[in-house]
C-alpha cells in the first residue's frame, strides 16, 4: 500500500512540474488532469473514498472545460511541447527541488500513518456520506443556494468576458 | 460674540445678492463691515473698562487681551475690500462675489480662532485660515511665480503645525482638557525629559513660522510679494498676529516651567533675525518685498518680546502688534497705489512722486515713520517696552536690539527718500491722480494708530 | 452589456461584500470576497478594451492570489486552532498571513503596486466602484481580526501613507493620482485599526464620501489627465470653484470634513503613547497633499488658456446626474461641525 502512496504522491509532483513549466495550453492541460488522478489516489489512500470519487468527478468536469477552452483559446498549429530547450531543464530542476525538500524533510516512518480523512472517524451510527448530504440539504440550503448563484455567476462571467469573435478581452490580450 | 459673527455670516448672502455692480457690493461690503467693527470697538472699550473675563460660553470667549485682535481684523478686512477696488472692476460679478466671500469666511476664521477659548478649536481655526488666504494669494495674485509662493505658505505652515496638533493632543492627553478657562488651573506639568522638551517645540514651533522667525521667514516674502493688495495686508496686518497671539497663549497656560531654558536660543534667532532681515532691507528694490522683510524684523522683536516672558514684554510685544498691524497694512496700501499706476513693485522706476502725488507722500511720509518707530506714535511705545524688558533679561541683547532700530530707521528713509523725493523721470509724468478712496483708505489706516497714542491704556492689555 | 447581466453583476457585488460582512467563518468570508471578485471582472472589461482587459486581468491575478493566500491562513488557523471563527482567530501565524493577504486585496503599501496600473485602466465608474465599494469586504475583515504584532500594522499604516503619498508626486494621470491617494487614506484606517475599529469606519465612510465626490466630478468633466482637468473650467465653472475644496477635503485639511479621520485618528495614536508615529504620519500627509494641490492649481487657481471655440461647453447640459455629485460634495466638505455626531454613529 506504501508504494502506491508513493507512487500517487510521485506522480502528483511530477504532473505539477508539468503545469509549471509553461508548456502549451494542452499539455498543461493534461498535466492538470494528471494532478487531479494522483491527488485523489493519495485522498482514497487515506480513506476518503467518496470524497476522492466527488472530487474526481468533478476534476474530470473542470478539466473538461479547462481543456476545451485553452484548445479552442489557444489554436495553436504547432504546440511546444517537452522537445523545446529549456523545458526539459526547468522539468528537472523542479522536480530536483521538490526531492532535495522531500528527502530533507521527510523522516524514515514519519508523517504518513498519521491522519486519516474525516469519513470513517467517531463512533457515528450512519455513515457520514449521507449524514453530510443532509447536512448539505438541510442547515447548508442556504449554501447550495449560494453556490447555485455563484456557478450562474460564473457562467454570466465566462461568458461576458469570452464574448466576441474578434474582441473578446481575452484574446485582444495576447 | 455673536454680535459681530452673525452679521460677518451674512455678509456671504449680501456678497450673493446684491446687485450687478462692484461700486454697490464693494460700498455695501464695507459699510457693512465696518459697522461689525464699531460694535467690536465699543465692546473693546467696556472690555479695556472692566478687564474681566465676560461673555463667555464654553468655546469662545473675550478676553482682556482678546479684543483688539478681533478688532483689528474687522477693522482691516473692510478696509481690504476697499482696497482691491481698482484690480477687482475688471473681473466679472461672480468673481468678485467669490472674493468678497472669501474674505468674508477669512474674517469669520479670524474671529472664530482669536476667540476660542478651546486650544483645539483654535487649532483648527488657525488651520481653516490658510485655505482662504492661499485662495487669494494663488488665484488673484498677478505673476506666475504666485503659485510657487502658494506652495512655500501652505507648506511651511502646515509642515510646522501638524505638530502643533500632535502636541496638543497630548497635552490633552495629559491634562484632561484643552479649554483655556480650565487649563490655567490645572497642576503644572512636569517636564523634565528630552521628549518634552521636543513636545515644548512641537507647541511653538508653529507659531514661530507663522510669526515667522528668521530661518523659517522664506515663504513671508514670496507671498507678500505675489499676493494682491488685500492678500499682503491681511497677511501682514491680521495673520503674523495669529502666531503672537498663538505663542502668548501657549507660553503662558502651558509652557510655562520649560520656557525659561528653552525659549534661549529662539530669542537669539528672532534678535539676530532682526538685524539680518533689516539688512536685507536696505538693499531691496523690491518695494512689496522691503515691507515683507521690515515685517519679518519687527515680528522678530515681538518673539523676542513674547519670549521673555515679563508682563512689560507681553504688553509691548501687543501693542506693537497691534501698531504693525495698522502701519504695514498701510504701507502695502501705498506700495499697491504705486503699483496700479506704475505696474511695477521695483524702487527704481518709482521714484520722486511727491511732485505728481503730494498728498500721497503725506501719507509715505506718516506711514514711514510709524514704521521706523518715531516719537509719538504706538510703534515706538511697543519697541521701547520690548527693548527694555529684553535689556532686563540679558543686557547684551541691546547690541542686537539696537542695531536693529537704527537699521528699521535707515531703511524706512531709505523706502520713503527712494519713492517721494527726488527729481520726477520722465516716464511718471502721466501718472493717475490719487483718487479719494485711496485717501479715505490710508486714513482709516492711519488716523486709528495716531489717535491710539492718546489712550495707549487700550492696547497695552496686561499693564494697567 | 445587456441590462440583465449587468443587473446580475451588480447584485452579486453586492451579494459578495455583504457575505462577508456577514459571516463568522473564514470559507464563508473567502466566498464572499471570490464572489466580488468575479462579478467586478465583467464590469471592468467591459467595454473590450485592451487596457481594460489587461486592468482586469491583473485585478484578477491580484485578488485571487490574495484570496487564495486568505484561504490558506484559514486552514491553517483551522489547522492550529481547530476552529474556523473569524473572531476567535488566535494565532500569530494564519492572522499575520490574513493581514498581509487583506493588505494586498486592498492595496496597502508595500503590497499597492498594482492598484495605479488598474485604476489608469478602468473607466472612472469602474474606479469609483473599485475605490470605495471593494475595499468594504476586505476591510470589514481586517476591523474583526486581532492583530498579532501591532507593529506589523503600523509598518503597513506608515508605509502607505508614505508610499500613497510618494507614488502620486510624480504623476500626471488623475485616476493613478487617486490610485496612490486611495493608499494613502487606507494607510490612516490601518495604523488605527487595532486601537479603535470604529475609528477606522469612521475614516472609511469619509473617504467614500471625499473620494465619491472626486470621481464623480471628474466623471463629469471626462477628465483622466491634469491637462484635461485644467480646461475643465470651461465645462463647469461653479463646479470648477467648489472641487478644490473637496480635493483638499481629501487631503485632509482643517476647515473640511476630510480632516476628522486624521483628527481621532492622531488623537487615538497620541492616547496609545505613539505621539512620533502620529506626527510622522502627519507629516506623510503633506506628501498627498502635494499632488492634491497641484490638482487644485491646475484646475482652479490658474485659468488655463483656452481658445475661444472651446469656452462655450458650460451652457450644454450635462448627461450625468448632478444631484448625487452636490450631496457628496456638500457631504466632502462641510461635516466638520458634526464630528461628535459622526463618532456617535460609529461607535454603536
Amino acid at each position: 500500500m506504501a508504494y502506491f502512496v508513493y507512487l500517487f504522491m510521485v506522480g502528483l509532483v511530477l504532473g505539477m512540474a508539468v503545469v509549471a513549466v509553461n508548456l502549451s495550453p494542452y499539455f498543461a492541460a493534461f498535466g492538470l488532469v494528471v494532478v487531479a488522478g494522483m491527488g485523489c489516489g493519495v485522498i482514497i489512500s487515506f480513506g476518503g473514498s467518496f470524497l476522492s470519487l466527488v472530487l474526481f468527478l468533478i476534476y474530470l468536469g473542470g478539466m473538461l472545460v479547462v481543456f476545451a477552452y485553452s484548445a479552442a483559446l489557444a489554436a495553436e498549429p504547432f504546440p511546444e511541447s517537452f522537445g523545446t530547450t529549456g523545458a526539459v531543464l526547468y522539468f528537472m530542476g523542479l522536480v530536483g527541488v521538490v526531492g532535495v525538500f522531500a528527502i530533507l524533510y521527510i523522516e524514515e516512518g514519519s508523517g504518513l500513518g498519521g491522519c486519516s480523512s474525516d469519513e470513517v472517524m467517531g463512533m457515528s451510527s450512519c455513515v457520514t456520506e449521507y449524514d453530510g448530504m443532509s447536512q448539505m440539504y438541510g442547515p447548508g440550503g442556504f449554501l447550495l443556494v449560494l453556490c447555485a448563484w455563484v456557478l450562474l455567476l460564473t457562467l454570466f462571467v465566462v461568458l461576458e468576458m469570452t464574448r466576441g469573435s474578434s474582441r473578446g478581452p481575452l484574446r485582444s490580450v495576447k | 460674540m455673536v454680535k459681530f459673527l452673525f452679521p460677518t455670516l451674512m455678509l456671504h448672502i449680501h456678497a450673493d445678492l446684491t446687485n450687478y455692480r462692484l461700486m454697490t457690493l464693494i460700498t455695501q461690503s464695507s459699510g457693512h463691515r465696518l459697522m461689525i467693527a464699531m460694535i467690536n470697538v465699543h465692546l473693546t472699550l467696556k472690555m479695556a473698562q472692566w478687564l474681566d473675563e465676560q461673555h463667555l460660553n464654553p468655546y469662545m470667549a473675550q478676553t482682556p487681551y482678546l479684543p483688539h485682535f478681533v478688532l483689528l481684523t474687522c477693522w482691516l478686512l473692510p478696509l481690504m475690500i476697499i482696497s482691491s477696488q481698482h484690480h477687482m472692476a475688471t473681473e466679472p460679478i461672480n468673481r468678485q462675489r467669490t472674493y468678497i466671500m472669501l474674505l468674508t469666511s477669512l474674517q469669520f476664521f479670524l474671529i472664530l480662532a482669536f476667540s476660542a477659548t478651546e486650544l483645539i478649536m483654535f487649532y483648527l481655526m488657525f488651520e481653516a485660515t490658510l485655505l482662504p488666504t492661499l485662495m487669494i494669494i494663488t488665484r488673484w495674485g498677478n505673476q506666475a511665480e504666485r503659485l510657487n509662493a502658494g506652495m512655500y505658505f501652505l507648506f511651511y505652515t502646515l509642515a510646522s503645525s501638524l505638530p502643533l496638533l500632535v502636541a496638543l493632543l497630548l497635552l490633552q492627553n495629559t491634562t484632561g482638557t484643552l479649554s483655556l478657562l480650565t487649563l490655567q488651573y490645572s497642576n503644572p506639568l512636569n517636564l523634565s525629559t528630552y521628549a518634552d522638551k521636543l513636545w515644548w517645540a512641537g507647541c511653538l514651533i508653529a507659531f514661530l513660522v507663522k510669526m515667522p522667525l528668521y530661518g523659517a521667514h522664506l515663504w513671508l516674502p514670496k507671498a507678500h510679494v505675489e499676493a494682491p493688495v488685500a492678500g499682503s495686508m491681511i497677511l501682514a496686518a491680521v495673520l503674523l498676529k495669529l502666531g503672537g497671539y498663538g505663542m502668548m497663549r501657549m507660553i503662558l497656560l502651558v509652557l510655562e516651567p520649560l520656557s525659561k531654558e528653552l525659549s534661549y536660543p529662539f530669542i537669539v534667532f528672532a534678535l539676530w533675525g532682526v538685524v539680518m532681515t533689516g539688512l536685507i532691507c536696505l538693499r531691496q528694490t523690491d518695494l512689496k518685498s522691503l515691507i515683507a522683510y521690515s515685517s519679518v524684523s519687527h515680528m522678530g522683536l515681538v518673539v523676542g518680546g513674547i519670549l521673555v516672558q515679563t508682563p512689560w514684554g507681553f504688553a509691548g510685544a501687543l501693542i506693537l502688534m497691534i501698531a504693525h498691524g495698522l502701519t504695514s497694512s498701510a504701507l502695502f496700501c501705498l506700495a499697491n497705489t504705486n503699483y496700479e499706476r506704475i505696474h511695477s513693485r521695483n524702487i527704481l522706476l518709482a521714484r520722486g512722486l511727491q511732485m505728481v502725488l503730494p498728498l500721497m507722500t503725506t501719507w509715505w511720509f506718516i506711514a514711514s515713520l510709524a514704521n521706523l518707530a518715531l516719537p509719538p506714535l504706538p510703534n515706538l511705545m511697543g519697541e521701547l517696552m520690548i527693548l527694555t524688558s529684553l535689556i532686563n533679561w540679558s543686557p547684551w541683547t541691546l547690541a542686537l536690539t539696537g542695531a536693529g532700530v537704527l537699521i528699521t530707521a535707515s531703511y524706512s528713509l531709505y523706502m520713503f527718500l527712494m519713492t517721494q523725493r527726488g527729481p520726477l523721470p520722465t516716464h511718471l509724468i502721466a501718472l493717475d491722480p490719487s483718487h479719494s478712496r485711496e485717501h479715505l483708505l490710508m486714513a482709516l489706516h492711519l488716523l486709528p494708530l495716531l489717535l491710539l497714542i492718546f489712550k495707549p491704556h487700550l492696547i497695552w492689555g496686561w499693564v494697567s | 452589456m445587456s441590462p440583465y447581466i449587468l443587473a446580475i453583476l451588480l447584485f452579486s457585488l453586492g451579494l459578495g461584500t455583504t457575505i462577508t460582512f456577514s459571516s463568522t467563518h473564514w470559507l464563508l468570508a473567502w466566498v464572499g470576497l471570490e464572489i466580488n471578485t468575479l462579478a467586478m471582472l465583467p464590469l471592468m472589461a467591459q467595454n473590450h478594451h485592451p487596457r481594460a482587459v489587461e486592468a482586469a486581468t491583473k485585478y484578477f491575478l491580484i485578488q485571487a492570489s490574495g484570496a487564495a493566500v486568505l484561504l490558506f491562513a484559514g486552514v491553517i488557523n483551522a489547522w492550529l486552532t481547530g476552529q474556523w471563527d473569524i473572531h476567535q482567530a488566535a494565532h500569530p501565524l494564519p492572522i499575520a498571513i490574513i493581514t498581509l493577504a487583506l493588505s494586498l486585496k486592498l492595496g496597502l503599501a508595500p503590497l499597492h503596486s498594482w492598484l495605479p496600473e488598474v485604476f489608469q485602466g478602468l473607466n472612472l465608474t469602474t474606479n469609483l466602484i473599485l475605490a470605495t465599494w471593494q475595499k468594504l469586504a476586505p476591510l470589514a475583515l481586517m476591523l474583526q481580526i486581532q492583530p498579532p504584532h501591532s507593529s506589523l500594522l503600523i509598518f503597513l499604516g506608515l508605509m502607505s501613507t508614505l508610499g500613497g503619498g510618494w507614488g502620486g508626486l510624480n504623476q500626471t494621470q488623475l485616476r493613478k493620482i487617486l490610485a496612490y491617494s486611495s493608499t494613502a487614506q487606507l494607510g490612516w484606517m490601518i495604523l488605527v485599526v487595532q486601537f479603535s475599529p470604529s475609528l477606522t469606519t469612521l475614516a472609511i465612510l469619509v473617504y467614500v464620501v471625499t473620494t465619491s465626490a472626486t470621481f464623480l466630478t471628474l466623471k463629469l468633466n471626462k477628465a483622466t489627465n491634469i491637462n484635461m482637468l485644467a480646461i475643465s473650467w470651461a465645462k463647469a465653472p461653479a463646479l470648477m470653484a467648489l472641487t478644490p475644496l473637496v480635493l483638499l477635503s481629501l487631503a485632509g485639511l482643517p476647515p473640511m470634513t476630510g480632516f476628522m479621520p486624521k483628527w481621532l485618528i492622531l488623537q487615538e495614536l497620541s492616547k496609545q503613547g505613539l505621539p512620533a508615529t502620529a506626527t510622522i504620519t502627519a507629516l506623510t500627509a503633506l506628501l498627498s497633499l502635494y499632488y492634491y494641490l497641484r490638482l487644485t492649481y491646475a484646475m482652479t487657481l490658474t485659468m488655463f488658456p483656452n481658445n475661444i471655440t472651446s469656452t462655450p461647453p458650460w451652457r450644454l447640459p450635462s448627461a450625468q446626474l448632478t444631484l448625487p455629485l452636490a450631496i457628496l460634495a456638500l457631504a466632502a466638505i462641510s461635516l466638520l461641525p458634526l464630528t461628535p455626531a459622526a463618532m456617535a454613529l460609529v461607535a454603536l
